[in-house]
Protein backbone atom coordinates (compact mmCIF):
# COMPACT_ATOMS: atom_id res chain seq x y z
CA UNK A 1 0.00 0.00 0.00
CA UNK A 2 1.03 3.67 -0.84
CA UNK A 3 2.19 5.72 1.98
CA UNK A 4 0.17 8.68 2.08
CA UNK A 5 2.03 12.04 1.25
CA UNK A 6 3.08 14.52 3.90
CA UNK A 7 3.46 18.30 3.28
CA UNK A 8 6.57 19.86 5.42
CA UNK A 9 5.91 23.24 5.87
CA UNK A 10 8.57 25.78 6.98
CA UNK A 11 7.99 29.17 7.57
CA UNK A 12 11.24 31.08 7.33
CA UNK A 13 12.73 34.78 8.22
CA UNK A 14 16.14 35.33 7.84
CA UNK A 15 17.06 32.13 8.99
CA UNK A 16 20.10 31.30 6.34
CA UNK A 17 22.31 30.05 9.22
CA UNK A 18 20.33 27.51 10.13
CA UNK A 19 18.44 26.78 7.33
CA UNK A 20 20.72 24.05 5.64
CA UNK A 21 20.74 21.67 8.61
CA UNK A 22 16.75 22.73 9.19
CA UNK A 23 16.07 20.83 5.76
CA UNK A 24 18.89 18.30 5.64
CA UNK A 25 16.80 16.98 8.97
CA UNK A 26 13.53 17.15 6.55
CA UNK A 27 15.21 15.34 3.72
CA UNK A 28 16.81 12.64 6.08
CA UNK A 29 13.14 11.29 7.00
CA UNK A 30 12.85 7.44 6.46
CA UNK A 31 9.58 7.93 5.56
CA UNK A 32 8.46 9.24 2.50
CA UNK A 33 6.51 10.14 -0.03
CA UNK A 34 7.15 14.03 1.31
CA UNK A 35 6.75 17.18 -0.13
CA UNK A 36 8.66 20.45 1.55
CA UNK A 37 7.31 23.86 0.97
CA UNK A 38 9.25 27.26 2.53
CA UNK A 39 7.81 30.07 2.80
CA UNK A 40 10.20 33.28 3.17
CA UNK A 41 8.48 35.61 5.00
CA UNK A 42 10.50 38.57 3.76
CA UNK A 43 13.56 37.52 4.57
CA UNK A 44 16.74 40.42 3.54
CA UNK A 45 19.39 38.15 4.08
CA UNK A 46 20.37 34.28 2.13
CA UNK A 47 17.46 32.51 3.19
CA UNK A 48 16.28 32.24 -0.44
CA UNK A 49 19.44 30.94 -1.66
CA UNK A 50 19.56 28.18 1.08
CA UNK A 51 16.57 27.15 0.41
CA UNK A 52 16.40 27.31 -3.47
CA UNK A 53 20.03 25.39 -2.92
CA UNK A 54 17.48 22.68 -2.36
CA UNK A 55 16.02 20.88 -5.91
CA UNK A 56 13.02 19.03 -4.14
CA UNK A 57 11.80 22.42 -1.76
CA UNK A 58 8.70 24.42 -3.36
CA UNK A 59 9.84 27.92 -2.31
CA UNK A 60 7.55 30.72 -1.99
CA UNK A 61 8.66 34.33 -1.25
CA UNK A 62 6.14 37.25 0.30
CA UNK A 63 6.11 40.54 2.27
CA UNK A 64 7.04 40.41 5.64
CA UNK A 65 3.65 39.61 7.08
CA UNK A 66 4.45 37.25 9.93
CA UNK A 67 4.57 33.34 10.79
CA UNK A 68 0.86 32.82 11.08
CA UNK A 69 0.48 34.22 7.38
CA UNK A 70 3.44 32.37 5.97
CA UNK A 71 1.79 29.14 7.58
CA UNK A 72 -0.93 29.59 6.23
CA UNK A 73 0.29 30.16 2.88
CA UNK A 74 2.16 27.19 3.06
CA UNK A 75 -0.98 25.36 3.79
CA UNK A 76 -2.61 26.82 0.83
CA UNK A 77 0.59 25.32 -1.44
CA UNK A 78 0.36 21.95 0.26
CA UNK A 79 -1.11 19.19 -2.08
CA UNK A 80 -0.21 16.41 1.03
CA UNK A 81 -3.47 14.87 3.05
CA UNK A 82 -0.98 15.32 6.26
CA UNK A 83 0.42 18.44 7.10
CA UNK A 84 3.82 18.60 9.48
CA UNK A 85 5.25 21.68 10.51
CA UNK A 86 8.90 22.30 10.51
CA UNK A 87 10.41 25.46 12.17
CA UNK A 88 13.69 26.62 10.13
CA UNK A 89 15.93 26.54 12.74
CA UNK A 90 15.41 23.13 14.20
CA UNK A 91 16.12 19.21 14.09
CA UNK A 92 13.68 16.46 13.17
CA UNK A 93 15.07 13.28 14.41
CA UNK A 94 14.88 10.76 11.15
CA UNK A 95 12.19 8.58 12.03
CA UNK A 96 10.14 11.40 12.93
CA UNK A 97 7.47 11.60 10.45
CA UNK A 98 7.43 7.47 10.48
CA UNK A 99 6.69 7.27 13.79
CA UNK A 100 3.72 9.71 13.90
CA UNK A 101 2.33 8.30 10.65
CA UNK A 102 2.42 5.09 11.52
CA UNK A 103 0.09 6.18 14.89
CA UNK A 104 -1.47 8.40 12.89
CA UNK A 105 -2.75 6.12 10.46
CA UNK A 106 -3.57 3.67 13.33
CA UNK A 107 -5.89 5.78 14.88
CA UNK A 108 -8.15 7.15 12.52
CA UNK A 109 -10.14 9.41 15.13
CA UNK A 110 -6.87 11.51 15.99
CA UNK A 111 -6.74 14.94 14.33
CA UNK A 112 -3.10 15.56 15.21
CA UNK A 113 -0.12 14.28 16.89
CA UNK A 114 2.59 16.27 18.96
CA UNK A 115 5.64 14.25 20.97
CA UNK A 116 8.65 15.03 23.25
CA UNK A 117 11.94 17.24 22.20
CA UNK A 118 15.45 18.25 23.47
CA UNK A 119 17.36 21.54 23.81
CA UNK A 120 20.33 22.04 22.08
CA UNK A 121 23.03 24.81 22.33
CA UNK A 122 24.18 26.43 19.08
CA UNK A 123 27.88 25.18 18.77
CA UNK A 124 29.99 28.33 20.13
CA UNK A 125 27.40 29.91 21.96
CA UNK A 126 27.13 30.04 25.53
CA UNK A 127 24.15 29.20 27.64
CA UNK A 128 21.53 32.02 27.50
CA UNK A 129 20.27 33.03 31.30
CA UNK A 130 17.41 32.10 30.24
CA UNK A 131 17.94 29.12 30.32
CA UNK A 132 19.25 26.82 33.38
CA UNK A 133 21.86 23.92 32.63
CA UNK A 134 18.88 21.20 33.88
CA UNK A 135 16.38 22.66 31.14
CA UNK A 136 18.95 23.26 28.58
CA UNK A 137 19.69 19.22 28.77
CA UNK A 138 15.99 17.76 29.67
CA UNK A 139 13.59 16.54 27.97
CA UNK A 140 10.17 18.62 26.96
CA UNK A 141 6.76 17.90 25.66
CA UNK A 142 5.43 19.53 23.14
CA UNK A 143 6.89 21.71 20.49
CA UNK A 144 5.56 23.50 17.28
CA UNK A 145 7.94 21.00 14.70
CA UNK A 146 6.56 18.15 16.51
CA UNK A 147 2.86 18.74 15.28
CA UNK A 148 1.54 16.44 12.56
CA UNK A 149 -1.86 17.19 11.46
CA UNK A 150 -4.27 15.94 8.90
CA UNK A 151 -5.05 18.72 6.42
CA UNK A 152 -9.29 17.79 7.25
CA UNK A 153 -8.27 19.59 10.33
CA UNK A 154 -8.33 23.04 8.60
CA UNK A 155 -11.55 22.68 7.05
CA UNK A 156 -13.01 22.19 10.81
CA UNK A 157 -10.67 24.65 12.62
CA UNK A 158 -9.68 27.44 9.78
CA UNK A 159 -6.28 28.77 9.50
CA UNK A 160 -3.87 30.13 11.87
CA UNK A 161 -5.57 33.61 12.63
CA UNK A 162 -2.32 36.68 12.05
CA UNK A 163 -4.41 38.53 14.61
CA UNK A 164 -2.85 36.28 17.37
CA UNK A 165 0.53 36.98 16.59
CA UNK A 166 2.55 36.08 18.78
CA UNK A 167 -0.33 32.69 20.27
CA UNK A 168 -1.39 32.29 16.79
CA UNK A 169 -0.54 28.23 17.37
CA UNK A 170 -2.04 28.39 20.30
CA UNK A 171 -5.35 29.86 19.48
CA UNK A 172 -5.30 27.51 16.58
CA UNK A 173 -5.28 24.79 19.23
CA UNK A 174 -7.85 26.21 21.19
CA UNK A 175 -10.38 26.47 18.34
CA UNK A 176 -9.60 22.99 17.45
CA UNK A 177 -10.24 21.70 20.95
CA UNK A 178 -13.24 23.77 20.62
CA UNK A 179 -14.42 22.06 17.49
CA UNK A 180 -13.54 18.41 18.96
CA UNK A 181 -10.29 18.02 17.08
CA UNK A 182 -8.68 15.37 19.67
CA UNK A 183 -4.44 15.14 19.44
CA UNK A 184 -2.49 12.99 21.07
CA UNK A 185 1.39 13.06 22.95
CA UNK A 186 3.77 10.12 21.64
CA UNK A 187 6.27 10.09 24.79
CA UNK A 188 9.10 9.42 22.05
CA UNK A 189 11.43 12.69 21.36
CA UNK A 190 11.08 13.38 18.00
CA UNK A 191 12.94 17.14 17.39
CA UNK A 192 16.09 18.86 18.52
CA UNK A 193 15.15 22.97 19.64
CA UNK A 194 18.07 25.16 18.85
CA UNK A 195 18.84 27.50 21.36
CA UNK A 196 20.54 30.10 19.90
CA UNK A 197 19.98 34.30 19.78
CA UNK A 198 17.56 35.03 17.67
CA UNK A 199 15.18 32.83 19.75
CA UNK A 200 15.85 34.56 23.16
CA UNK A 201 12.15 35.37 23.35
CA UNK A 202 13.41 39.01 23.59
CA UNK A 203 9.84 40.04 22.93
CA UNK A 204 8.77 37.56 25.92
CA UNK A 205 6.84 40.60 27.13
CA UNK A 206 4.58 41.18 23.93
CA UNK A 207 4.10 37.18 23.95
CA UNK A 208 2.47 36.66 27.25
CA UNK A 209 -0.20 39.45 26.53
CA UNK A 210 -0.84 37.94 23.11
CA UNK A 211 -1.22 34.48 24.66
CA UNK A 212 -3.42 36.55 27.52
CA UNK A 213 -5.40 37.84 25.10
CA UNK A 214 -5.94 34.40 23.34
CA UNK A 215 -7.04 32.74 26.29
CA UNK A 216 -9.60 36.07 26.61
CA UNK A 217 -10.80 34.93 23.65
CA UNK A 218 -10.97 31.31 24.42
CA UNK A 219 -12.99 31.94 27.43
CA UNK A 220 -15.55 34.62 25.76
CA UNK A 221 -16.13 31.85 22.82
CA UNK A 222 -16.88 28.95 25.75
CA UNK A 223 -19.20 31.42 27.18
CA UNK A 224 -20.93 32.07 24.14
CA UNK A 225 -20.79 27.90 23.66
CA UNK A 226 -22.92 27.33 26.74
CA UNK A 227 -19.50 26.02 28.43
CA UNK A 228 -18.96 25.82 31.49
CA UNK A 229 -15.95 26.55 33.94
CA UNK A 230 -15.20 25.51 37.12
CA UNK A 231 -15.44 28.27 39.51
CA UNK A 232 -13.27 27.83 42.60
CA UNK A 233 -14.62 30.83 43.77
CA UNK B 1 -11.89 27.70 57.74
CA UNK B 2 -10.37 31.17 56.37
CA UNK B 3 -6.37 30.93 56.34
CA UNK B 4 -6.10 34.44 55.33
CA UNK B 5 -4.62 36.78 58.22
CA UNK B 6 -6.15 40.44 58.13
CA UNK B 7 -2.46 41.92 58.83
CA UNK B 8 -1.02 39.64 55.73
CA UNK B 9 -0.05 40.97 52.31
CA UNK B 10 0.44 38.49 49.41
CA UNK B 11 1.83 38.78 45.87
CA UNK B 12 2.21 36.53 42.73
CA UNK B 13 3.91 32.86 43.03
CA UNK B 14 6.41 33.92 40.93
CA UNK B 15 7.54 34.71 37.35
CA UNK B 16 5.25 31.65 35.95
CA UNK B 17 2.32 33.67 37.01
CA UNK B 18 1.38 35.97 34.11
CA UNK B 19 -1.47 38.28 34.20
CA UNK B 20 -3.82 41.35 32.58
CA UNK B 21 -6.64 43.01 32.73
CA UNK B 22 -8.24 42.66 29.26
CA UNK B 23 -11.54 44.48 29.12
CA UNK B 24 -12.12 44.69 32.35
CA UNK B 25 -11.59 41.25 33.36
CA UNK B 26 -8.72 39.47 34.75
CA UNK B 27 -7.02 36.72 32.97
CA UNK B 28 -4.42 34.97 34.65
CA UNK B 29 -1.93 31.67 33.19
CA UNK B 30 0.16 29.60 35.49
CA UNK B 31 2.65 28.91 33.08
CA UNK B 32 3.93 25.66 35.03
CA UNK B 33 0.29 23.91 34.78
CA UNK B 34 -1.43 25.48 31.99
CA UNK B 35 -4.58 26.38 34.25
CA UNK B 36 -5.75 29.89 33.51
CA UNK B 37 -8.29 31.86 34.99
CA UNK B 38 -10.62 34.83 35.13
CA UNK B 39 -12.28 36.97 37.37
CA UNK B 40 -14.73 40.06 37.47
CA UNK B 41 -14.32 43.23 38.47
CA UNK B 42 -14.47 43.00 41.72
CA UNK B 43 -11.75 40.63 41.55
CA UNK B 44 -9.47 42.54 39.77
CA UNK B 45 -9.90 45.25 42.05
CA UNK B 46 -8.72 43.02 44.30
CA UNK B 47 -5.94 41.86 42.34
CA UNK B 48 -4.75 45.28 42.40
CA UNK B 49 -4.58 45.99 45.46
CA UNK B 50 -3.02 42.84 46.14
CA UNK B 51 0.06 42.94 43.56
CA UNK B 52 0.17 46.84 45.17
CA UNK B 53 0.97 44.82 48.31
CA UNK B 54 -1.97 45.93 50.12
CA UNK B 55 -2.53 43.67 53.26
CA UNK B 56 -5.87 42.02 53.36
CA UNK B 57 -7.48 44.43 56.06
CA UNK B 58 -7.17 47.37 53.48
CA UNK B 59 -8.86 45.05 50.76
CA UNK B 60 -11.55 44.31 52.86
CA UNK B 61 -12.22 48.04 54.09
CA UNK B 62 -12.07 49.34 50.63
CA UNK B 63 -14.39 46.80 49.43
CA UNK B 64 -16.77 48.21 52.31
CA UNK B 65 -16.72 51.43 51.48
CA UNK B 66 -17.45 51.36 47.91
CA UNK B 67 -20.60 49.35 48.23
CA UNK B 68 -23.67 48.52 50.01
CA UNK B 69 -22.87 45.44 51.88
CA UNK B 70 -22.06 44.50 55.47
CA UNK B 71 -18.82 44.50 56.86
CA UNK B 72 -18.55 40.48 58.03
CA UNK B 73 -20.58 39.26 53.66
CA UNK B 74 -17.50 41.80 52.60
CA UNK B 75 -15.16 40.19 54.35
CA UNK B 76 -15.61 36.72 54.01
CA UNK B 77 -15.84 37.38 50.54
CA UNK B 78 -12.29 38.44 50.63
CA UNK B 79 -11.10 36.08 52.44
CA UNK B 80 -12.96 33.09 50.12
CA UNK B 81 -10.88 34.68 47.46
CA UNK B 82 -7.93 35.44 48.85
CA UNK B 83 -8.13 32.12 49.92
CA UNK B 84 -8.84 30.45 46.51
CA UNK B 85 -5.94 32.46 45.07
CA UNK B 86 -3.83 30.69 47.65
CA UNK B 87 -4.69 27.33 46.78
CA UNK B 88 -4.55 27.48 43.43
CA UNK B 89 -1.25 28.47 44.02
CA UNK B 90 -1.37 31.60 42.34
CA UNK B 91 -0.53 33.93 45.10
CA UNK B 92 1.89 33.32 48.49
CA UNK B 93 2.22 35.83 51.47
CA UNK B 94 4.54 38.39 50.87
CA UNK B 95 6.07 38.79 54.17
CA UNK B 96 8.80 41.71 53.08
CA UNK B 97 8.12 45.44 53.62
CA UNK B 98 6.85 45.72 50.97
CA UNK B 99 2.93 47.05 52.01
CA UNK B 100 1.04 49.26 50.02
CA UNK B 101 -0.21 52.94 51.05
CA UNK B 102 -3.14 52.31 52.79
CA UNK B 103 -6.36 53.32 50.72
CA UNK B 104 -8.32 56.48 51.87
CA UNK B 105 -12.12 56.02 51.61
CA UNK B 106 -13.65 56.96 48.53
CA UNK B 107 -16.14 59.18 50.15
CA UNK B 108 -17.98 59.57 47.07
CA UNK B 109 -18.22 56.27 45.95
CA UNK B 110 -21.35 54.77 44.73
CA UNK B 111 -23.21 52.17 47.13
CA UNK B 112 -23.19 49.50 44.56
CA UNK B 113 -24.57 46.22 45.52
CA UNK B 114 -22.03 44.36 46.61
CA UNK B 115 -21.25 41.28 44.28
CA UNK B 116 -18.94 38.69 45.51
CA UNK B 117 -15.94 38.28 43.26
CA UNK B 118 -15.84 35.04 41.15
CA UNK B 119 -12.84 33.22 40.33
CA UNK B 120 -13.18 30.73 37.36
CA UNK B 121 -10.64 27.76 36.52
CA UNK B 122 -9.65 26.62 32.83
CA UNK B 123 -7.70 23.50 33.37
CA UNK B 124 -8.22 22.13 30.03
CA UNK B 125 -5.36 23.85 28.22
CA UNK B 126 -2.34 21.87 29.74
CA UNK B 127 -1.04 20.02 26.94
CA UNK B 128 -1.61 23.15 24.59
CA UNK B 129 0.57 25.39 26.25
CA UNK B 130 3.27 23.08 26.13
CA UNK B 131 2.70 22.80 22.15
CA UNK B 132 3.28 26.70 22.40
CA UNK B 133 5.44 27.07 25.54
CA UNK B 134 6.06 30.75 27.11
CA UNK B 135 8.89 30.97 28.30
CA UNK B 136 10.14 32.60 31.67
CA UNK B 137 12.62 35.36 31.35
CA UNK B 138 14.40 34.43 33.94
CA UNK B 139 17.30 32.40 35.17
CA UNK B 140 14.65 29.27 36.03
CA UNK B 141 14.16 29.38 32.01
CA UNK B 142 11.15 28.17 30.69
CA UNK B 143 9.10 25.56 32.35
CA UNK B 144 10.25 21.75 31.61
CA UNK B 145 8.43 18.77 31.82
CA UNK B 146 9.89 15.37 31.15
CA UNK B 147 8.34 12.95 29.25
CA UNK B 148 6.99 10.12 31.72
CA UNK B 149 6.71 7.61 28.73
CA UNK B 150 3.01 7.38 28.58
CA UNK B 151 0.89 8.87 25.70
CA UNK B 152 -1.94 11.19 26.86
CA UNK B 153 -5.36 9.65 26.70
CA UNK B 154 -7.35 10.20 23.57
CA UNK B 155 -9.12 13.55 23.08
CA UNK B 156 -6.49 15.19 25.84
CA UNK B 157 -4.97 18.63 24.18
CA UNK B 158 -1.34 17.76 23.30
CA UNK B 159 -0.02 21.41 23.07
CA UNK B 160 3.18 22.44 20.33
CA UNK B 161 6.74 25.39 20.82
CA UNK B 162 8.09 27.47 19.05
Amino acid sequence: MTSPLVSVVIPARNMDRYLTDALRSVFAQDYRPIEVIVVDDGSTDETAAVARGFAEVRYFRQPHLGIASARNRAIGCATGDFIAFQDADDLWAPEKLTVQMTWLLAHPETMYVAAHYRNFLQPGMPRPSWISEAQLHSVHRGGVPNVLVRRAMFERVGLFDASHAGSDVLDWLLRARDAGCPGEFLPQVLFSRRVHDGNRSSQEQRRRAAVLRTLKTAIDRQRAGGRRDDSVC
Amino acid sequence: MSLVNSDQAYRPSGPHIIYENIDGELILLNINKGFYYSTDAVGVQLWEMLVAGHRVKDMRATLCAGCAADRDATAKAVDKFIDALQVEELIVPDDGARHGRPIAPQAAAPELPFQPPVLHRYTDMEGLIMLDPIHQVDDAGWPTRNADGSANAPGSAPGPAD
